[in-house]
């Protein structure tokens, strides 16, 4: 994937380029605003990784000309502001996505894959979720490995959703907080495991094969067994 | 005070004040006079009026019943020839030739003098005595059947004479009101300000960098008091603040340094013993768990430094206290359940409240993490309701806070079970306190009879 990187810190531009490039994307790495900002009109990115505070253009002003001029480029912001209501600024300005620094890679890395990927059983009127052996039915709200039905709470079946909308790739922790949870802060005790470890025992317990694989030092990844 | 110009002084409250009284009191000193002037000289002058206006119809009367010589007769009765009469008559023929009356002639007056109902004003020479004196004359001329006319007047120099002394006594009275006003408005307001700067010297003073300075207070009790109390009792909570904001960079310093001297350790011993894949991989791994534990102590406390400066922003929104909770709670219950702690909920109350609800759902988190954390493992029980107020209240049946220690937990990095170790940085009630804070709320901590009863009250709805 091709990857536009706005940062002005030189050290955290350049970590995070051969970090992403180990990965296998293109970088194009740019220290200002107004830089970023003819680079990101000038060429299509796949994704566009833009520090909130910049020299001469502030990230949150080039996503909304981005906007204006009707790109639809995912863009994450990173900053080093945490508070919430920066969030909410940032998403409101047009960003997609919303990460603190300093950030773990690998939530770095889970959320370009969430943001470039297209989550998965997005259409209209879509019913059903498969994964596998893994079945969810979105209307009757029930969920059944190899036809065997899981008796699921509301919340272990939304973090499943969330799960199977993401099949293959790495969820963390912050992501299923914000995205089934709602919260933007994060619980002192790790609830988070403890909700995981009690789906797992539903979805996998009983089977010879795992779906739901904890992927150490970033998060949690539910895939097909193969 | 400082001098610079006439817009200077006119900034100096002292100064307005005095020209606003000034201006005040002149405008109703003006209107009292007013009324005096139209009470006393208005009716006289309407007197003298009423009675010429009478005399002259007395006259044509005469004059229609009795002809020219009733009328000569008459006018000859009253004035009797005197030229010093303060009344003046006086008849003439078309031809302005004088018939009776006690004038030598038909008085010159300016064109245009006489109103249109035949009033007029002219000065008359009298002797009195040695002395010629000019003396005003107001007379009202009649025009009678066969081209005579008829003058009929009254001296009004004494008139004058009163108006002119009135006119004078006002116009001292005027310029004696607006000296002493602004004198003694400039006099009362400069000693009544004094005061005031006073109290911006010791403002300066003390912004300045003297914060021990304070305010002098006279002891009258007057409202010059309160405000020096008021500011006092200002500097007072900015001196404590410091002071917090003193020991809490300590205590930051020190919690933030202890995560960051074992990655150090780590690290540093990794690279001293060169470790083999595995075990660097371990050691780097613990060094980023560190690490990560500095960035969320940091983290928090930016969220509470957020909290205790916040105001009701842009995030504001109608939420329920109710559901926070119970979002929360369902959060916590696999916890719950793991520690063996029964978590019952009672949130049928409605509590309804504004605020941010991220930082309230944090706040309500953090409560409820505290309570599973200190309730008996095993035999726990835990209860989150709604009440009126609105509000929520956590209870556990764990150790309890003891009451001498219910300020101080809320501050930051205070653990009272720091010796026992376990997880915790002592952030967490420092956090729900500034969240409240920020909402107008408050933060009760009580005895639960075994355990802990935390309350947090928020303002209702509005
Ligand atoms: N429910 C409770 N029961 C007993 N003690 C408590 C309770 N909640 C808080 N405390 C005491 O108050 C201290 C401060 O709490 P907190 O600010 O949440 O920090 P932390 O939980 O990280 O230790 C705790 O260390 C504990 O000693
Ligand atoms: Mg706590």
């Amino acid at each position: 994937m091709r990857l536009l990187i706005v940062e002005d810190d030189v050290e955290t531009a350049r970590y995070l380029a051969s970090g992403l490039r180990e990965e296998g994307h293109g970088c194009d790495v740019f220290h200002t605003g107004t830089e970023g900002l003819s680079a990101a009109l000038g060429t299509e990115y796949d994704l566009i990784i833009i520090d909130r505070m910049l020299p001469e253009l502030d990230g949150l002003s080039v996503v909304r000309t981005l906007r204006a001029e009707g790109h639809k480029t995912p863009v994450l912001v990173l900053s080093a502001l945490a508070q919430v209501d920066d969030r909410v600024k940032g998403l409101r300005a047009g960003s997609d996505d919303y990460l603190t620094k300093p950030f773990a890679f690998s939530e770095l890395l889970a959320r370009i894959d969430a943001l470039t990927r297209r989550v998965g059983g997005g259409e209209a009127g879509e019913t059903q979720l498969v994964v596998g052996p893994l079945q969810l039915d979105l209307l009757t709200r029930t969920a059944t490995r190899s036809g065997q039905e899981i008796p699921l709470l509301p919340r272990e079946f939304r973090i499943l959703e969330y799960f199977m909308r993401r099949a293959g790739r790495v969820v963390t922790r912050t992501m299923l907080l914000e995205g089934v949870w709602d919260y933007n802060f994060d619980p002192q005790t790790n609830v988070i495991d403890v909700h995981i470890s009690r789906l797992r025992q539903k979805i996998d317990k009983g089977f010879d094969v795992p779906l739901l694989h904890t992927v150490r030092g970033a998060g949690y990844i539910l895939k097909d067994g193969a | 005070m400082r001098r610079a110009g006439i817009g200077a002084v006119w900034r100096t409250t002292a100064v307005r004040l005095a020209a606003l009284f000034t201006l005040l009191f002149s405008l109703l000193l003006g209107a009292g006079l007013t009324a005096v002037y139209i009470g006393t000289i208005g009716v006289v002058d309407r007197q003298t009026d009423a009675t010429l206006d009478a005399e002259v119809r007395a006259l044509s009367e005469r004059f229609a019943s009795g002809g020219l010589s009733q009328l000569v007769r008459a006018i000859e009765d009253r004035s009797g020839r005197d030229a010093l009469a303060d009344n003046v008559y006086l008849l003439v023929t078309g031809s302005r030739r004088r018939i009776a009356g006690n004038l030598s002639g038909w008085p010159v007056v300016e064109p245009g003098a006489a109103s249109p109902e035949g009033w007029i004003s002219f000065p008359v020479s009298k002797r009195d005595g040695a002395e010629v004196k000019d003396r005003q004359v107001r007379a009202l001329v009649f025009d009678l059947p066969q081209g005579y006319r008829l003058l009929v007047g009254r001296d009004s120099e004494d008139q004058l004479e009163f108006r002119r002394r009135f006119f004078s006594v006002v116009i001292w009275v005027a310029l004696g009101t607006v000296a002493l006003g602004l004198v003694s408005g400039l006099f009362l307001g400069r000693r009544v300000l004094a005061r005031v700067e006073r109290v911006a010297e010791a403002g300066e003073r003390i912004a300045a960098g003297n914060l021990d300075r304070r305010v002098p207070v006279s002891g009258r009790g007057d409202e010059f008091d309160r405000l020096a109390d008021a500011v006092n009792a200002m500097l007072d909570r900015i001196e404590a603040l410091m002071q917090g904001t003193r020991v809490a960079t300590d205590s930051i310093s020190h919690d933030v340094r202890r995560p960051l001297t074992r990655v150090r350790a780590e690290l540093e011993l990794a690279l001293r013993r060169d470790l083999d894949g595995e075990q660097a991989q371990a050691a780097m791994g613990r060094a980023l768990g560190e690490l990560d534990r500095a960035v969320g102590i940091l983290n928090a406390l930016l969220n509470i430094a957020r909290a205790e400066a916040g105001v009701a922003g842009s995030a504001w929104a109608d939420v329920d206290l109710a559901q926070i909770a119970g979002d929360a709670a369902e959060l916590y219950q696999p916890i719950a359940e793991e520690r063996g702690v029964t978590l019952t909920l009672d949130l049928a109350t409605p509590a309804q409240t504004r605020g941010e609800v991220q930082l309230l759902a944090q706040a309500v988190a953090n409560l409820i993490d505290n309570a599973l954390k200190y309730a008996p493992a095993g035999t726990g029980a835990v209860t989150i309701a709604t009440g009126p107020g609105p509000s929520l209240t956590v209870s556990d049946n764990g150790p309890g806070i003891p009451p001498e220690a219910r300020d101080t937990v809320t501050e930051r990095f205070v653990r009272l079970d720091a010796a026992r170790g376990g997880e915790g940085s002592g952030l967490g009630l420092s956090l729900v306190r500034a969240v409240l804070r920020m909402h107008g709320g408050t933060l009760t901590l009580e005895d639960a009879q075994p355990g802990l009863r935390a309350t947090i009250t928020l303002p209702p709805h509005p």
